[in-house]
């Protein structure tokens, strides 16, 4: 039965049978050469890429990698501890990986590269056409992480790759963690950042990253000299942050907790272990072009905006204590998030307006009070309206930022505001981009006190 | 002997024919077209292909209440109306617009492999594989095509659920606003265009009321079926691309279910989406190819230009190669996705419509009479 079912009337015709021979052999011709066997001591794939401009020719780039070269030892298990730095002037990356695949005679793999490193000076210039070839080449790892360094992206990876405490193949992962865990930095794929840099309304930003080179010895001598002034001095190297850049140290130490420890121990000893890396904070582009920062605290307020702050531990200062009488005092907050921030923007006016709702839980971890005012409910309602007024003007400042300053609507409020048009050209007309800097906007934080041990009472 | 090229010797059960068509339509999936679509309709695009789909089913449903009513398939009713020179013509048009069809489904496949992965090969060697399968499927004729449709056809609704739910949190609803998208002349006038998606349809006609072993459904219950779960599945896709991809990249993209089947991933280093997509939709085009290439030659075979189709399989094959040797930049492939576009109009809507005109014109009365005789055997036809 089943043969009958496509049995041909016909008798076969010669000239197909000399057709399906010849398209038989052709296939056999082109599977020639298909094999496919991979030597582990050959392979070499590229765990970080930086970008940096070039110091010869002010139109090339300085490209640098940081190449894994695995190696098979004896027992049949497959190293990865060897690293190998290479940088190339070049007049795009691709023809930086062309060239260094040249003498480093294997071929290298960008399928598995964990985080583009893009220097200040670069950015400041635009990014656009290195950032457009990369997340569109599936050659390279389109998930991988966009970080600006402030200075050379070079020495950032040469230092990352000397500190021998840090694996090379685990580091950015670990950035994630740190979103979760300090609200220090928005970790940003190349897909979703190029994603944002093409879109019209949006504006793409990108954590921060820099090294702190002998920080401890400095904060050593300052400390020496002003007693006051030991939290400013973490922040030697940052341009902003006025009010805010004792709690961005605190936060960002928490992210890089496997170099932090080290160093503390041994900082007289061991030179090169004082040399310190960070990542915290984020990057503002405009118009493909990095236009300024946000330090690692204003990041958390970005974060609670956009998605769900998880945890988020900061010193507030208090300007003036009743209580105490001590001209500054603070207390450290653990602050969560406990659902999405609530937004509405209304259009109805010539100005937005954007109306806030953020569902707070804050547990006080500790006060400078001494151990009987926890007892005194004057006391602690005080803490906790001294504790929503910072808040409150840690906001008002964040907001001034970015639409005085910056004129950015980082927070994707026009999102929101699409949702009052019928159609995109209505939505076009109004112009929300333009009006974005007169938006008056109102944030109503909604704050639930959770006590922490004995601490407070009920 | 029984013959596998004589229509009276396809078998399918409901269930095959709903998988194969809905296979064929689902190519759309991996093509230029939901590109196109959220380029008219912008924010307002699952709107969009709720009214193109709504407005193709209430057609079709008429097209195929008429065809089968009266007749046995498509080929009875184009032979009730047209003089014998002009069914060869019309016979010779179906089938290089079907080879043309199947030509543009492997390369948009290839075009997408090619742009991602193969980066340095030729179309032509990518497509030799597929042109040898091709060949061998299409020697099998109809039943197997089927069997194996079966088959395979769930993998595309595994794939597209599979893909939602992965993207789950990555769901941004204000994408979705202003709610009008692009204004409603283009959402719903304009965007008609669109319709040309819908091509396996006309195919759906040639394939008579016949069912295997006495499950005999109505032809147009089927048809409900394939609409239904393919509108489903194309406004989750849709969906799914407009919740996770702002629009305005979504339009300079042309790989679309690649970016965004690269773009939803757990995280970096686990799963990953592509190669999945890669295999499951070779398949499915494949499939989807090789049975258009069989309809378009049994088409010419049910209007009597040749008399034994499977003859012809590796001649169609041959011009298949030699279309995919032309080195064709994508420039000029836009222009023939744009004229294959309007032909497709042609021949899905335009083409079945005036052919019932007229043959309601010519048999006026017949159908009444049809009706009415009991006593003759159904769908009985000398195949000249």
């Amino acid at each position: 039965m089943s043969k009958n079912n496509y049995v041909l009337e016909n008798k076969k015709n010669p000239f197909f049978t000399i057709l399906k021979i010849i398209v038989v052999i052709i296939v056999f011709i082109i599977m020639i050469g298909l094999e496919n066997s991979v030597n582990v001591n050959n392979l070499c794939f590229a765990n970080i890429i930086g970008l940096d401009k070039s110091e010869n020719i002010p139109s090339n780039l300085l490209v640098t990698f940081q190449f894994i070269t695995p190696k098979l030892e004896s027992s049949n298990s497959v190293s990865t501890d060897e690293t190998l730095i290479t940088s190339i002037d070049a007049n795009s990356l691709d023809m930086a990986a062309h060239t260094t695949q040249d003498y480093i005679s294997s071929n290298i793999d960008f399928s598995n590269a964990d985080a583009l490193i893009i220097s200040e000076d670069l950015a400041k210039d635009g990014v656009q056409r290195y950032i457009s070839n990369i997340s569109s080449n599936l050659r390279y790892n389109t998930n991988m992480y966009i970080i600006i360094c402030e200075g050379k992206a070079q020495d950032f990876i040469e230092t990352l790759d000397k500190n021998k405490d840090i694996s090379p193949l685990t580091y950015f992962n670990i950035l994630e963690n740190s979103e979760e865990y300090t609200g220090s930095t928005k970790v940003v794929n190349i897909t979703e950042f190029s994603d944002l840099l093409f879109t019209t309304y949006a504006y793409a930003s990108t954590p921060i990253c820099k090294i702190n080179t002998n920080e401890d010895s400095k904060k050593e001598d300052k400390e020496d000299k002003k007693e006051s002034s030991s939290q400013s001095s973490n922040k030697s190297n940052s341009e902003s942050s006025s009010n805010n850049s004792s709690d961005s140290s605190t936060s960002s130490e928490k992210s890089e907790t496997i170099d932090n420890t080290n160093s503390k121990n041994t900082n007289t000893i061991n030179q090169k272990s004082n040399i310190n890396i960070e990542v915290g904070g984020t990057a503002l582009f405009k118009d493909e072009k990095l236009i300024g920062s946000l330090t690692s605290d204003e990041t958390a307020f970005h974060i609670m905006l956009t998605s769900r702050l998880k945890s988020y531990t900061t010193t507030l200062d208090f300007e003036k204590d009743d209580a105490n009488n001590n001209q500054n005092s603070s207390a450290n907050v653990s602050i969560t998030q406990t659902a999405k921030a609530s937004i509405k923007v209304d259009t109805k006016g010539s100005k937005p307006r954007i109306d806030i709702k953020v569902p707070l839980n804050i547990i006080v971890l500790d006060t400078p009070a001494g151990e009987y005012d926890y007892l005194d409910s004057n006391y602690i309602n005080n803490v906790k309206n001294n504790i929503k007024e910072i808040l409150d003007k840690k906001m008002e400042a964040y907001f001034y930022k970015l639409q005085k300053e910056y004129n950015v609507d980082l927070d994707e409020f026009y999102k929101y505001s699409r949702k009052n048009f019928l159609t995109v050209n209505e939505y076009n007309e109004y112009n929300f981009k333009e009006k974005f800097k007169d938006a008056k906007i109102n944030v109503k934080f909604d704050i639930n006190f959770n006590d922490s041990g004995l601490n407070i009472e009920k | 002997m029984r013959k596998n090229s004589d229509y009276k010797n396809i078998s399918y059960v409901n269930y095959e024919i709903i998988s194969m068509f809905f296979t064929l339509l689902a190519c759309v999936f991996i093509s230029y077209s939901p590109i196109r679509i959220i380029e008219r309709c912008g924010s307002a695009s699952i709107i969009g292909i709720l009214f193109i789909s709504l407005v193709t089913y209430i057609i079709y449903y008429i097209i195929i209440k008429c065809i089968f009513k009266n007749e046995y398939d498509m080929f009875s009713v184009i032979k009730k109306t047209y003089p014998p020179i002009i069914q060869k013509i019309i016979s010779v048009c179906i089938y290089l617009f079907l080879l043309l069809y199947s030509y543009l489904l492997i390369s948009n496949l290839l075009y997408n492999l090619r742009a991602s992965i193969y980066s340095k090969s030729t179309l032509f060697s990518i497509s030799i594989f597929f042109l040898v399968a091709l060949y061998l499927l299409n020697k099998k004729g109809f039943n197997v095509i089927f069997r194996i449709v079966g088959y395979v056809s769930i993998i595309i609704v595994i794939y597209i659920v599979f893909l939602f739910i992965m993207s789950v949190t990555k769901i941004d609803l204000n994408n979705f606003f202003p709610i009008l998208g692009n204004g409603p002349k283009d959402v719903f006038l304009n965007n008609l265009s669109n319709s040309a998606l819908f091509v396996p349809l006309f195919l759906f006609t040639f394939f008579g009321g016949k069912v295997a072993k006495g499950k005999k459904r109505a032809n147009y219950k089927n048809f409900n079926l394939i609409m239904l779960i393919f509108t489903i599945l194309y406004t989750l896709l849709i969906f799914t691309f407009i919740a996770t991809v702002p629009i305005e990249i979504i339009s300079s993209r042309y790989t679309l279910l690649l970016d965004l089947s690269s773009l939803i991933s757990l995280n970096p280093q686990s799963f990953k989406l592509v190669p999945i997509m890669i295999y499951v939709f070779s398949l499915i085009i494949f499939i989807s190819s090789s049975f258009c290439i069989l309809c378009g030659l049994y088409n010419i075979q049910r209007l009597n230009v040749v008399k034994d189709y499977s003859k012809y399989v590796l001649p169609s094959v041959i011009i298949m190669t030699i279309l995919f040797l032309i080195p064709i930049p994508l420039s000029i492939y836009n222009i023939i996705l744009d004229v294959f576009y309007i032909l497709s109009i042609g021949f899905t809507f335009g083409f079945p419509i005036l052919t019932l005109i007229i043959y309601f014109i010519k048999n006026k009365g017949r159908s009444k009479k049809f009706m009415q005789d009991k006593n003759t055997p159904k769908f009985i036809e000398e195949v000249d």
